[in-house]
């Protein structure tokens, strides 16, 4: 790589991501067919809906642990808290709030046992956060499938499967489904600019709120002494470390604070669903909401609110339009889901690559250098 | 003395795994289960998989750690056996024909995957799992897509594309796991399916005693020393991914042939994960794996896999087959990416 | 003085999940218009009556019908319509409060209510109810599905 086109080369690849998006969905959006009121309203319940569990991502990239494909761990955590509320039939707000406290504790404790875990697999906490999500998947459904309603008293028997144990595939939340969403009516528009009209819409202005609040939860965390010791380990762990910061606990620290996050999304996530599958919520949830920050063009080591609000955008507009757009234009909507499927996979994929590529040409740069000045023939680190 | 340099030669987890295989083979007659059928089926089993797992071993022999990107040479191997059956060929041709095909498309995937591999060195496995997922997706558009002719493989009617299984009877199903099978009472050994595993075991063996055999161990062992002492660590790696995406996609076929399906769209998806969790738990480390953890380790994986669901089904009267497989799966591969501090860069 | 701190900040978490289970909590109030037997006494069925729960919109029941309603929170007015057997008058109304607290799922006798009794409250029909109920929402349907049937008389 030259170094005069690195400034440039530096921009493409920081922003190749979401350029890529924006070019698909300029694409797709027409191909579609839907009117702009349907994809407004839908792409404002999806902000809602998404934003808290992205945001939950954000902390352990700033202490440099990567992405934390572990916050499946806190979904599932939030799902424990909603089977039992619903099994004790608490409905309304009150079921939202008490859901997360019961997720809370059971957060705290594998977010714990997520941090000790990656601190013995320093330098690849990505790949190992990925397994102990299916390794713990494998335990919530031990406990769920098989441990709820026997070992652990199930009331209500509408959620148990007949054979007298296990909690159903899906649990319906309606006595709390869009609660939130709904608690502040507001309603804007019909608008209309130039060409492009819309109807009315409404906002789940309640949602908004708890997520601005939580926005500014962690521009506040940043300038924390909690929060300058993440970033500084993020920085480089060795140099933090003999600075006196205690390294493990920070990272531990980082990972438990994403998980509990990660189970409060969760809920707020499933009360607009309105209905929780007790197998599957927790998968999509890690997937998803991964895909769309990296869309939103952040970079493992590198993430803000903003790409958090762009990826959102970005991810579910492409979300909503694929089916219609691969049935428009090759006369399947299964060739749409596929693609979309494709795209969350291989978003992740062309992020990673992206950022494993330039780390490596940093390190070549940074050993070049050290290899003129020295004229030492040994590599550097 | 012996026992204890037994233990240090095993390793603690292997011999727990061991010890609780055996436990469960001493169970079944207890509880109904048949031993001779269990261990035909465990028999079975360990020679459909265990090509699969020996993929893993160039990969990781050049330091290229764990192949998580296996779904790519899973899909070679399946366009290469759609291929044989759309040509029409059946038996022994059918299925030489299948390898035939899939190994050259394996080897160029293998070739751009590996370029893509030595750009992110020290990130490899999350890459090379994703990698595998996005090729997964990718090739569910292409199976609706592709231009496939043959009535034993599309959709009957209204429907286009390939069917999401595809039955090989009739083509080569059994064709090495029937080849000189013996079968005393209800214990069947499929005789031509070891033979062809140990073919290749071999094949991989020797190879890794040529001179580029041992220059990618070299690789593998110490990156900075093998460049000093003039080896190409980029190529090698590349070579070493190469084979591994061509054994997986004869891997699959092995795989297919035994089973009698053939398994498209979203059915490679989660296939790298048993064979990473059976090299693993033959001792392989992240970064240095031999015949024997193949051997050992989908063995004694299958083993649990078979036996767990027929002991514990009998006894506890439920299905939790598929949860202990999550479990001791991803707990093995946890305990490796665990075990020592890594210092890889 | 820290211990005390967290152990403080533990009891008002308590304090507080008690408090949401308590006004949170959804409970299923089974309506039975039959005639019923208490105190030595007989209460007809009545003809035609009007229920609201909570304030929501008001079920009709005939005679031996049996309906359920959703209330919410420890505390909720039952309105009681009596009508003419066309139900077109109402003749009379009562109200009454009731109060489950932390218990869960109730039955309220509309006789003895509009009798103006207070063993109107009888125990829930779920364990037959459910049973039937389970099977129709093996696919994950809301729970109160089978009443808006028509007119099915639950058994019991």
């Amino acid at each position: 790589m030259m170094p005069t086109k690195n400034g440039f080369t530096n921009f493409i690849a920081g922003s190749a991501v979401p350029i890529i998006f924006i070019l698909i969905s300029a694409a797709a959006i027409p191909l579609s067919g839907f009117s702009a009121t349907y994809l407004v309203q839908e792409l404002l319940i999806r902000i809602g809906r998404n934003s808290f569990l992205i945001l939950s991502l954000l902390i352990p990239i700033m202490a440099g642990m990567g992405l934390n494909f572990g916050m499946v761990l806190g979904a599932m955590a939030g799902q424990i808290g909603l089977i039992f509320v619903s099994d004790w039939s608490i409905v309304g707000i009150p079921g939202i709030v008490l859901a997360m406290i019961i997720g809370t504790p059971v957060a705290v404790a594998l977010g714990f046992l997520c941090g000790s875990v990656l601190n013995r697999a320093k330098g690849q906490e990505m790949v190992t956060s990925y397994i102990l999500g299916f390794f713990i998947n494998g335990v919530y459904q031990l406990v769920v499938l098989y441990f709820m309603g026997w070992l652990i008293p199930i009331g209500n028997p509408t959620l148990v499967l007949s054979r007298g144990y296990g909690i159903r595939n899906a649990v319906s939340l309606m006595g709390m489904r869009t609660i939130l969403d709904k608690l502040i009516p507001l309603e804007i528009g019909p608008l209309s600019i130039g060409a492009f009209h819309m109807d009315a819409v409404t906002i789940p202005a309640a949602t908004y709120l708890v997520i601005a609040v939580f926005c500014f939860f962690i521009l506040w965390f940043r300038r924390t002494k909690l929060g300058q010791d993440m970033r500084a380990i993020g920085q480089d762990r060795v140099v933090a470390d003999s600075a006196g910061i205690p390294v493990d606990r920070t990272r531990v620290i980082a990972i438990v604070i994403s998980t509990v996050l990660a189970c409060y999304g969760q809920v707020i996530y499933l009360q607009n669903m309105g209905t929780l599958n007790t197998y599957n919520s927790h998968d999509q949830a890690g997937m998803f909401s991964i895909a769309a920050l990296l869309i939103g063009g952040a970079s493992v080591s590198r993430a803000g609110i903003g790409n958090v609000f762009l990826g959102v955008v970005l991810f579910h507009l492409m979300f909503i339009v694929a089916p219609m757009a691969g049935k428009n234009l090759m006369g399947q909507a299964q060739i749409g889901e596929y693609f979309r499927v494709f795209v969350s996979y291989g978003i992740i994929a062309l992020a990673l690559v992206l950022h494993a590529w330039k780390r490596h040409r940093d390190r070549m740069e940074v050993r070049g250098a050290l290899r003129d000045s020295q004229k030492t023939g040994k590599g550097a680190e | 003395m012996f026992i204890k340099k037994f233990i240090d030669a095993a390793g603690w987890p292997r011999i727990i795994i061991a010890l609780f295989l055996l436990s469960l083979f001493a169970t079944a007659p207890f509880v109904g289960v048949l031993v001779s059928t269990s261990l035909s089926n465990t028999l079975e089993r360990f020679g459909m998989n265990g090509v699969l797992v020996l993929a893993m071993v160039p990969m990781v022999q050049t330091g290229c750690g764990l192949n998580f990107g296996l779904p790519l040479g899973i899909i070679a191997g399946l366009l290469g056996a759609t291929l044989s059956i759309e040509l029409g060929v059946r038996g022994v041709v059918g299925f030489a024909a299948a390898v035939g095909l899939a190994a050259p498309i394996a080897a160029v995937l293998g070739y751009f995957y590996g370029h893509l591999l030595n750009r992110v060195k020290g990130s490899e496995m999350m890459i090379a799992t994703y990698v595998g997922f996005s090729s997964v997706a990718f090739m569910c558009i292409a199976w609706l897509l592709l231009p496939y002719k043959s009535p034993t493989m599309i959709w009957g009617y209204g429907g286009s594309g390939l069917r999401t299984t595809i039955s090989v009877s009739g083509y080569w199903q059994h064709i090495l796991s029937g080849l000189m099978a013996v079968k005393v009472g209800h214990l069947a050994i499929p005789t031509g399916m070891f033979l062809f595993l140990a073919a290749m075991c071999f094949l991989v063996w020797f190879f890794m005693k040529t001179k580029t055999g041992t220059a990618m161990t070299a690789v593998g062992s110490n990156p900075e020393f093998a460049r000093a002492s003039g080896v190409d660590v980029d190529r090698m790696r590349i070579v070493s991914v190469v084979l591994s995406t061509i054994l997986g996609a004869v891997g699959i076929l092995v795989y297919s042939q035994s089973f009698g399906f053939l398994q498209l769209y979203t059915g490679p998806f989660y296939m790298a994960l048993p064979a990473v969790a059976s090299i693993l738990l033959g001792g392989a480390s992240v970064n240095k794996a031999t015949i024997w953890n193949v051997l050992v380790g989908t063995f004694l994986f299958q083993g649990v896999l078979t036996m767990t669901p027929a002991v514990i089904n009998n006894i506890l009267q439920t299905d939790m087959s598929e949860v202990i497989r999550i479990i001791v799966s991803n707990g093995m591969i946890l305990y490796a990416l665990t075990r020592k501090v890594q210092v890889k860069r | 003085m820290r211990a005390l701190q967290r152990f403080a900040v533990l009891c008002l978490i308590l304090v507080l999940s008690a408090w949401l289970f308590y006004i949170g909590r959804e409970h299923q109030v089974f309506l039975d218009n039959k005639t019923i037997e208490a105190g030595g006494q007989s209460f007809r069925a009545l003809d035609f009556v009007r229920v609201s729960v909570a304030g929501k919109p008001p079920v009709e029941l005939m005679p031996r019908d049996r309906d359920v309603m959703a209330a919410v929170g420890p505390r909720f007015t039952v309105k009681v319509e009596l009508m003419d057997e066309f139900g077109e008058e109402v003749e009379r109304v009562v109200e009454k409060e009731i109060t489950p607290g932390f218990s869960g799922d109730m039955m309220l006798s509309l006789p003895l209510l509009a009798a103006g009794r207070d063993d109107f409250l009888l125990p829930p029909p779920t364990a037959a109810l459910v049973r039937e109920d389970r099977e129709d929402s093996e696919k994950g349907e809301p729970p109160d599905a089978i009443f808006n049937g028509p007119d099915k008389e639950p058994p019991l």
